[in-house]
């Protein structure tokens, strides 16, 4: 048995070394504030660095030792996006208080980039670190070499940590130096992170979290306050509101989210003093001003790096999407009450993670459902409409289904979830690679569906 | 104020300063006269940090700025010198306010209140919003020195300020001077070949061949 394990070691060692190079350079901008200012907003940083560390200790934890399926990966998500949440309206709200606008003014940056850096862009990395370990002490069948070879990482890189601490003392005495290091950290950082968080992180949290807000809220709005066949709730008319609760509107309320504690600095910071030292006149007056501004300004660059990049990253991401995949329902007929899919036919593979649709006829009724194997490996067998709306059907996003109606999103996990504006999921069984459905279960659920005029 | 040591300047075809050392103390108004190539304005413009000299220091004070680079040299002008040449250098297509108030946005930010108060301090508050060439010779050059004072500058600096002005103008100007330096505790260097305008100072250097020839005090 080896006490060590190589890949172990090299990957705490790199984690540690982001949050050394996160931990210096934000101390050292930090330290960079001069002596008598800085106490009172220095005392909130350490507060919420603890707090941001104790949090990524839990979700090292929680990974290394819980046997988390999709609903607590799911479930520590939004546990993060709530913790963001907190630590955003503190953020928002010590910025606002902030009465002196001097140099002060600060210390919302400093109190919000330490938890922002750590939980955003080092949340993913612990939890997937912790997942990593996890699965290389099971292939090595080597547990003890495995967290000894990370905890010797770590230490490796706190180590770092102590003498980085050290250092800061003198990188602090060049502020422009440190302020020029803290955005290229920052914009390395933002690049770095970005693979974490579109995989598993806060934004996607907060976004899933204000699509699925805005729908419930407009829909119930709407249910509650017209007729179901009103002639207003058309397709094109909820194609439009659809807008407000889709992809991209949620996007950009989620950038808007992210920068705004950013833009509410600015505005705060590039400002003129208010208070100017006494018996500066004229000249002097003026020098003091510009002098004042032009570090200002310095320190506004990295927000202003923070805000360009955030907004070109999610541009970017959003021009990628692909549209909606709607694939033509293919016929199927009843064998003996049931319907009998094979999972793999020439041509078509049902479990190749699209959704497969069928449609059926009966009585001259047609009814369609389909087959859709979810990311995390289980089957979904669904009708292709919900409760709510006229039976439009659905299309297939890059993350999401989409109602075709009325454009709710619907996260892939939560297919064949029943409620709402999930897709009415049908009880299916999957026996020697054949889905069996009984027939009268389709017709069953069929009456559920929404009963108004589906076309225009 | 001003220290200048063992100063010399050579230039390829000939030598402007053979040494030069002299002493002004602050809130002084020196006068410095001789003959055409006796070095008056090479000595201003070494002064001034406006050229480097061959030989020699000059602190102001207490920074040797015959030691700074190009850059530090023109933050210490921006922030410590003003000057008023023979010529009025005022930008033709600015009005007599923005030209004040163009210094003010080289040396900081600009305020147009108080560029207006410094040309009503000049006599100009009549004449805000005309350019350089609706004005007359005086005229433009009570601007040059409203332009030369708006930086509240230690040092004023002065190259001929009266040579294309006639004897009324010439008076009027040198009252001004006279005034502001009461006021504003500035100290004056002036270079002229003009016994009229040498005298309104409190001391006078001759100049002759490179070198200070004569340093009398004219009023103790």
């Amino acid at each position: 048995m080896r006490f060590f394990i190589p890949e172990a070691f090299i990957s705490a060692f790199k984690l540690s070394l982001s949050v050394c190079l996160s931990w210096l350079l934000i101390n050292a901008y930090a330290s960079s504030i001069k002596e008598g200012v800085r106490s009172q907003p220095n005392c909130y940083f350490r507060h919420q660095l603890l707090i941001a560390l104790l949090f990524l200790v839990i979700l090292f934890l929680s990974g290394t030792y819980l046997n988390l399926d999709a609903y607590y990966k799911d479930l520590i998500r939004r546990f993060s996006a709530y913790t963001f949440g907190i630590l955003y309206i503190g953020a928002v709200f010590s910025g606002w208080s902030l009465k002196d606008k001097s140099l002060i003014s600060l210390s919302p940056l400093l109190l919000f980039s330490p938890p922002f850096l750590l939980l955003f862009l080092f949340g993913a990395d612990t939890l997937s670190l912790s997942f990593f370990l996890k699965d290389l002490s099971a292939m090595r069948q080597n547990y003890e070499g495995t967290y000894t070879g990370a905890l010797l990482g770590t230490g490796a890189g706190a180590l770092l940590l102590i003498f980085s601490s050290r250092l800061v003392k003198g990188l602090s005495l060049i502020l422009s130096f440190t302020g020029l290091l803290f955005s290229l950290s920052i914009i390395k950082l933002l690049f770095g992170g970005t693979g974490g968080y579109a995989e598993l992180s806060l934004i996607p949290s907060v976004q899933r979290g204000l699509m699925k807000f805005f729908h419930d809220f407009v829909h119930q709005l709407f249910v509650f306050f017209m007729v179901p066949d009103h002639p207003l709730l058309k397709t094109t008319v909820w194609n439009f509101i659809g807008l407000i609760f889709g992809e991209s509107f949620t996007m950009f309320v989620t950038l808007l989210i992210l920068i705004v504690p950013s833009l509410i600095i600015l505005f705060k910071i590039l400002r003129p003093p208010e208070v100017i030292p006494e018996g500066f006149t004229g000249a002097r007056k003026r020098k003091y001003i510009h002098d004042f501004m032009t570090m200002m300004r310095l320190k506004a660059v990295p927000l202003i790096v923070f805000i360009m990049v955030v907004t070109l990253l999610w541009f970017f991401k959003a021009e990628s999407g692909p549209g909606l995949y709607i694939p033509q329902p293919v016929p199927v007929v009843e064998d003996n009450g049931f319907i009998v899919l094979n999972l793999n036919e020439p041509g078509r593979s049902i479990g190749d993670g699209n959704i497969h649709k069928f449609i059926f006829k009966k009585e001259g009724q047609n009814y369609r459902f389909f087959v859709f194997k979810r990311p995390d490996g289980r089957f979904a067998v669904c009708l292709d409409a919900c409760e709510i709306c006229p039976p439009e059907g659905y299309g297939q996003a890059r993350a999401h289904l989409v109602c075709i109606y009325c454009n709710t999103p619907i996260p892939l996990n939560t297919v064949g979830e029943p409620g709402g504006c999930n897709p009415i999921p049908i009880n299916f069984s999957l026996r020697d690679k054949e889905i069996r459905i009984e027939v009268q279960e389709i017709l069953k659920k069929w009456r559920l569906v929404h009963s108004g005029v589906s076309k225009e | 104020m001003i220290k200048v040591r063992g100063l010399k300047k050579v230039y390829q075809t000939a030598i402007a300063l053979r040494g030069v050392d002299m002493d002004i103390s602050q809130n002084e108004w020196v006068s410095i006269m001789g003959p055409s190539g006796s070095g008056k304005s090479t000595l201003l413009n070494i002064i001034g940090g406006l050229d480097y000299p061959s030989e020699g220091s000059v602190t102001i004070d207490g920074k040797e700025i015959s030691a700074m680079k190009e850059d530090e040299l023109a933050v210490f002008r921006r922030e410590n010198i003003g000057f008023v040449f023979q010529q009025s250098y005022l930008i033709p297509y600015l009005t007599a306010l923005e030209n004040v108030m163009l210094a003010q946005y080289f040396h900081s930010i600009v305020d147009e209140k108080e560029a207006k108060e410094a040309l009503e301090r000049v006599g100009l508050g009549h004449r805000l919003h005309h350019r350089p060439s609706e004005l007359s010779g005086g005229e433009q050059q009570r601007v040059c020195i409203a332009r030369a004072l708006i930086n509240s500058p230690k040092l004023l600096l002065a190259d001929e300020p009266t040579g294309n002005l006639d004897r009324v103008n010439t008076r009027l100007i040198l009252e001004l001077l006279k005034d502001l330096h009461r006021d504003e505790g500035f100290t004056i260097v002036l270079v002229t070949h003009d016994p009229y305008v040498a005298g309104w100072g409190k001391r006078l250097l001759t100049m002759e061949d490179g070198r200070i020839i004569k340093d009398e005090v004219l009023h103790p």
